[in-house]
């Protein structure tokens, strides 16, 4: 900006000021209306909401560590195991050893027919 | 009395002490600023912030809307917005002149807004305009400027009375219109140029 237009921007904004200095000043406590100042509760719409979001929370809260105590299958209430199976039921058999083959006896599957 | 000026002031009226004082309210002074939040203090009352910010209300919100009667009525809404949000305690408002500011602002819109739509169905209205005695009080020069800002746009309007009479930073005023600081800037750059050709093309 230009130093004469910096000059005319100052000296307008100078004006404004002062225009709007006086106009304000002609308006005094005399002028008002005898208005009393708002009644209501101490505690705002705000306030009200906040603390109804809270307990909301709080209640959620509860109710979630209840079912989580109280249902079957909760993770802090865990079936039963049951019990261990009887040993032998369940065992694999064991490996079976082949067949010994007498050292007397002649191999039935050999045996001619007479 | 109910008013009684308290022996020792409340910690926020060392807010007013930079501000020029009116006559008619010598116990506060002249305003709660901006930005200036409380940390371990509590707040002053609804009632404390309407004895001490009323006429200084009253008096934005005439700029805005142009007159007396309705400037009153603004006000007195924007303090009843301000109950039923944060009650007469006020408790959780971290910056009751901000926000006072900004209850005033939007309630004066709602009156020009439904000023322009009662205009659209009915012959123009007056409304109490100025009283009469204002053009004899008010200077010429001053009314020349108060002419050419009513020519001016709504937005550019409040923006200039924000900024040289409420004294407000860039970054209040875009916080109390909801604008950037960008546009408000270019907003009060604009509406005085606007203003210095009017001025310079008058008597």
């Amino acid at each position: 900006m230009k130093p004469n237009a910096e000059d005319r921007r100052l000296a307008t904004e100078d004006r404004l000021r002062a225009a709007l200095a006086a106009r304000a000043a002609l308006v005094t406590h005399r002028d008002l209306r005898r208005d009393a100042p708002p009644q209501g509760r101490s505690w705002g719409v705000h306030r009200v909401r906040r603390m109804a979001f809270a307990a909301l929370g709080v209640a959620a809260a509860v109710v979630t560590v209840c079912l989580l105590v109280l249902l079957p299958d909760s993770p802090l209430d865990p079936a039963p195991v049951p019990p261990a199976s009887t040993p032998g039921i369940d065992e694999p058999l064991p490996a079976t050893s082949p067949r010994p083959v007498g050292p007397s006896g002649p191999d039935p599957s050999v045996t001619s027919r007479s | 009395m109910q008013y009684a000026i308290p022996t020792a002031p409340p910690w926020w009226s060392r807010l007013f002490s930079r501000m020029p004082r009116t006559e008619d309210a010598p116990e506060w002074g002249h305003r709660l600023r901006l930005g200036t939040p409380y940390d371990d203090e509590p707040p002053p009352t609804l009632t404390e912030l309407y004895q001490a910010r009323r006429l200084d209300m009253v008096r934005l919100a005439l700029f805005l809307v142009d007159d007396l009667h309705t400037a009153e009525d603004v006000v007195q809404d924007a303090f009843a917005a301000v109950c039923r949000s944060h009650g007469t305690s006020l408790d959780g408002l971290r910056d009751p002149g901000a926000y006072l500011h900004t209850a005033v602002v939007n309630a004066a819109r709602s009156v020009l807004r439904r000023r322009r739509t009662a205009r659209a169905y009915t012959p123009p209205h007056q409304g109490y305009g100025p009283p009469v005695d204002e053009g004899l009080l008010l200077a010429e020069e001053h009314r020349q400027v108060l002419d050419a800002m009513a020519q001016l746009t709504q937005r550019q309007r409040e923006v200039l009375v924000l900024r040289y009479w409420s004294e407000l930073t860039e970054a209040q005023i875009a916080q109390t219109l909801g604008l950037s600081r960008g546009t408000v800037k270019s907003t009060a750059s604009r509406a005085l140029d606007v203003l210095e050709k009017k001025l310079g093309a008058g008597p």
